[in-house]
């Protein structure tokens, strides 16, 4: 049925999908208008270097985020792993981790006189120094962590190709004369690269984009790069330059992550659901426990324990710096309060945001639609600190009143939200039956009220869950803070971020444990949901 | 055990502690023969086709094939030695390989070409092979799939409801071309169906199964003709069933005297298929026609006696039958029935 889409819905969409692709448009303007000298500078000083430690750091995350990730989901879809219902969430809540709150736990683990060294001294009799601790500030370090917070970017959409890999495609295999290993080989696992590889890709972006963990970390990448181009230099152009490049590395990946996922549906399109047989581990099982137990504790487990200890410690013995620092309950609580008011108007934002290209694009189909619906998109192509950059450099040029304000903060976050809502809320929309619409409209309900009374409703669930991992996303989000916040505005991040900048890690933690107890909390119901939503999530985030 | 290509004894599985998806069935598959598994749906006739293909352990019980036991007793053959071919429900064609793909995976590499191309035009997709899965219809795709279970030149070949995803008009013309090639390649052949007329009109022999068990086993006319039970009665077909009493080798009943296929004693059910009657329109009549559902090729009676029984009756379109007509209401031939509970 094309119909013809009411103007007021394109009008809306229209303005959103150009708001949401200024910073883009704006960064690449400027990164052109910079002088021949900057670019010349930059592409003969900094660029090798970057680019190669980029380049290590991108391999290296995507293979050690390879290996965890098919491995715990084969584990958790195909073999007889005992409690795999519990691994089956357990293993996909890194998601809610930031990588800079792993990269604190192991700061404060691991750094000269942390706690691993401390206890080592204290209760095994060693001397201060001649303990050898392995060296986080490096590339092994930076892989290390980032790869044990963003395998659940594999794992789960690798988990869901496997679950949903028609079992009638390997039985006719079976039939053909073939064995278990080469069904495996020549049938699952042609089906379920496609789900990985956009896996690895989505892993590839998250690299591309972190700040935070790298900062910390202390390893150059382009983001840092752009934060010390903007917090060092008068002049702008050079970060703006440095943008440019990293997007231009972003852009094969998005567009890769994209196509792969559009065949992996293809792939695996509907399938008659029937429970399958697991591969029996045997006395396997005795190595496969530790290694899934292993994971889950160094990922999330960790983290936990670790930061939750030490708030724990600094509440009940503070120490003069604790009161320095202002690491007491009234303060994690403003800190807590300042990052849930961001994430919740911001997230609220960019959800109704994107329902207008969204509803455009899912019911009238048509170039400008797609083409709206890419616009709005276009963010997602932005890390964060160059999402805060494009924003700083905008509100100082065209509306100077509103910098250092909460509304300025809360407009970039939006923004830089918008993309995850977009893909998170298609499948919410798309569920709803065209036909349900149509049948209101027989009943003579208008276009407007049918949308309200029928398309909301039934896309609730969806929408909600959508909600939930863009808040979660919002609440963890750093660069975008650090650049735009109102002066004395700190939330959540910014504060983990101030401590560790200040070399006092363990004054992270309170923040950091709050903060990882609330993504955690928020994301476990969305886990066990069956409305799509585990769909969603590996769609996104 | 008996020279049957398939035999079936005695098969039993059970999945958790819920009853028993197939309650202990047997049957026996001369070479060559197409039998079809016929009942409604969770009856346990895909259950046992699986079983047959191995992709499912029994329980208890015991399967032959090709005077191999490959499953019972502690015996067991994976289903990638049994050299049983299989067609899935919807195909299960790998959709990351071609057409020839397909055809060619159960194949040694060596002689494949020319074998998938043969394959290929016995199917009637000769020129597809380089398509991919997902841009053919419904009814290629079976094809594609016929063609890929009967490569290995298996003795068995199994079909899951293979037609029941297809329209109407599709199905009827694809089950003729489908008997036709297994026949044409003399692989025995067991097909699933819960479509009476698919079953009646494709198999040598029809298995009708209830509830986990074998009800009736026997030639299409005698399913149809004979019914072991009331259930199988009504459910390969529309069935007058009439109360009467049994002496010997007749039984009265509404219509007057009816000639029983079995001699029988006492009450009985009597059935009677709607075009066994043979009606004539008189003046004043045992019955009247309260309705009439015109099909065409022929149309069906809604005949009410003046005792008050209701019958279907199925006849050629006539023009001296009309809605109120009196008839006189005759049974041609001898009929079933069953003692009345």
């Amino acid at each position: 049925m094309p119909r013809k889409a009411p103007t007021s819905l394109v009008l809306i969409a229209s303005i959103v999908s150009l708001l949401a692709v200024t910073p883009l448009i704006y960064i690449v303007a400027r990164a052109l208008a910079a002088d021949a000298a900057t670019w010349s500078r930059l592409w003969y000083g900094q660029m090798p270097t970057l680019l190669w430690q980029t380049a290590t750091l991108l391999v290296g995350t995507i293979g050690f985020a390879l290996v965890l990730g098919i491995g715990a989901a084969w584990l958790v879809e195909r073999s007889d792993l005992p409690g795999r219902t519990v691994w089956r969430v357990l293993l996909a809540l890194p998601l809610a981790l930031p990588g800079y709150v792993a990269a604190i736990t192991y700061i404060i683990l691991l750094r000269r006189g942390g706690v691993v060294e401390r206890f080592l001294i204290d209760f095994a009799g060693f001397a201060r120094g001649e303990i050898p601790l392995p060296p986080l500030y490096n590339v092994w370090g930076a892989i290390l962590i980032i790869g044990l917070v963003t395998y659940p970017y594999i794992y789960l959409p690798t988990a869901a190709a496997l679950r949903s890999v028609d079992r009638s495609l390997e039985e006719a295999a079976r039939m053909a004369g073939r064995n278990g290993w080469s069904v495996f080989r020549q049938i699952t696992l042609p089906l379920v690269t496609p789900a990985v590889a956009g896996g690895a890709l989505l892993v590839g972006l998250y690299v591309l984009s972190d700040f935070g963990t790298v900062a910390m970390l202390r390893y150059r990448t382009f983001t840092t790069a752009i934060y010390n181009q903007f917090t060092g230099q008068i002049d702008r152009s050079g970060a703006a330059i440095l943008s440019v490049v990293l997007i231009l590395l972003a852009l094969p990946l998005l567009f890769g992550e994209g196509w792969f996922s559009r065949r992996q549906r293809r792939l695996t399109a509907d399938t008659v659901w029937r429970p399958r047989q697991l591969v029996r581990l045997g006395r396997w099982r005795w190595l496969a426990l530790p290694l899934v137990s292993l994971l889950a504790l160094l990922s999330l487990g960790l983290p936990l324990l670790v930061l939750g200890g030490l708030s724990l410690q600094g509440w009940l013995f503070p120490t003069e710096a604790d009161r320095i620092w202002g690491v007491n309950n009234e303060g994690i609580l403003r800190f807590g309060l300042n990052s849930v008011l961001v994430a919740t108007l911001a997230a609220t934002f960019a959800t109704a945001l994107a329902l207008g290209p969204l509803y455009l694009a899912v019911r009238f189909p048509s170039r400008i639609s797609r083409i709206v619906l890419t616009l709005s998109r276009s963010p997602f192509a932005l890390p964060g600190i160059i999402i805060g950059l494009a924003f700083v450099l905008l509100i100082n040029r065209w509306a100077p009143f509103a910098y250092g304000t909460i509304f300025a903060l809360v407009f970039a976050f939006t923004f830089r939200l918008l993309p995850q809502s977009l893909s998170t809320e298609e499948s919410a929309l798309r569920a709803v039956a065209p036909s349900l619409e149509e049948a209101a409209r027989t009943m003579g309900v208008a276009p407007m009220r049918v949308f309200w009374r029928v398309t909301l409703p039934v896309a609730a669930p969806g929408i909600l869950a959508s909600w939930v991992l863009v808040f979660i996303t919002a609440m963890k989000e750093l660069p975008t803070a650090i650049l735009l916040r109102p002066p004395g505005f700190d939330t959540l991040p910014v504060r983990i971020w101030a401590a560790a900048s200040e070399s006092v890690h363990t004054q992270a933690a309170p923040p950091a444990f709050l903060l990882i107890a609330l993504t955690t909390l928020l994301l476990l119901p969305l886990m066990q949901n069956r409305l799509g939503i585990d769909k969603a999530i590996q769609d996104n985030l | 055990m008996s020279d049957a290509l398939i035999s079936v004894q005695n098969v039993v599985k059970r999945y958790g502690e819920v009853g028993a998806a197939v309650a202990g069935v047997s049957f026996d598959v001369p070479r060559g023969a197409i039998v079809a598994l016929l009942g409604p749906s969770g009856c346990g006739k895909t259950t046992t086709l699986r079983l047959i293909a191995g992709l499912e352990m029994p329980n208890a019980g015991a399967i032959w094939l090709e005077g191999r036991k490959v499953a019972g007793d502690g015996a067991w053959v994976p289903p990638e030695a049994r050299r049983v071919g299989m067609v899935f429900q919807d195909g299960a064609l790998f959709p990351h390989l071609t057409v020839a793909q397909n055809i060619a995976f159960p194949l040694n590499t060596r002689n494949g070409r020319g074998r998938v191309e043969e394959l290929l035009e016995l199917v009637g997709m000769a020129g597809y092979g380089e398509r991919y899965p997902h841009q053919l219809s419904g009814g290629q795709q079976q094809r594609v799939a016929l063609a890929r279970a009967l490569a290995p030149e298996p003795a068995v070949v199994l079909l899951d409801e293979p037609f029941s995803r297809l329209d109407a008009a599709l199905r009827v013309s694809l089950r003729e071309d489908v008997r036709e090639i297994v026949k044409r390649t003399g692989a025995t052949t067991i097909f699933v169906t819960h479509d009476q007329e698919e079953a009646l009109s494709i198999a040598d022999i029809v298995v009708v199964m209830f509830d986990g068990k074998a009800a009736q086993i026997g030639a299409p006319h005698e399913i149809y003709t004979r019914p072991a039970t009331r259930q199988v009665a009504t459910f390969v077909g529309e069935a007058n069933l009439l109360p009467g009493l049994a002496e010997g080798a007749v039984a009265d009943c509404a219509l007057g005297r009816v000639i029983l296929a079995t001699p029988q004693k006492g009450p009985v059910e009597i059935m009677i298929r709607p075009e066994a009657f043979e009606l004539r329109a008189v003046r004043s009549g045992a019955a009247y026609i309260e309705r009439i559902r015109y099909f065409g090729h022929d149309q069906a009676l809604h005949v009410r006696l003046h005792s008050g029984e209701p019958l279907l009756v199925r006849s050629l379109p006539r023009p001296d039958l009309r809605v109120g007509q009196e008839v006189d209401v005759f049974v041609r031939g001898v009929v079933v029935a069953y003692p009345a509970n």
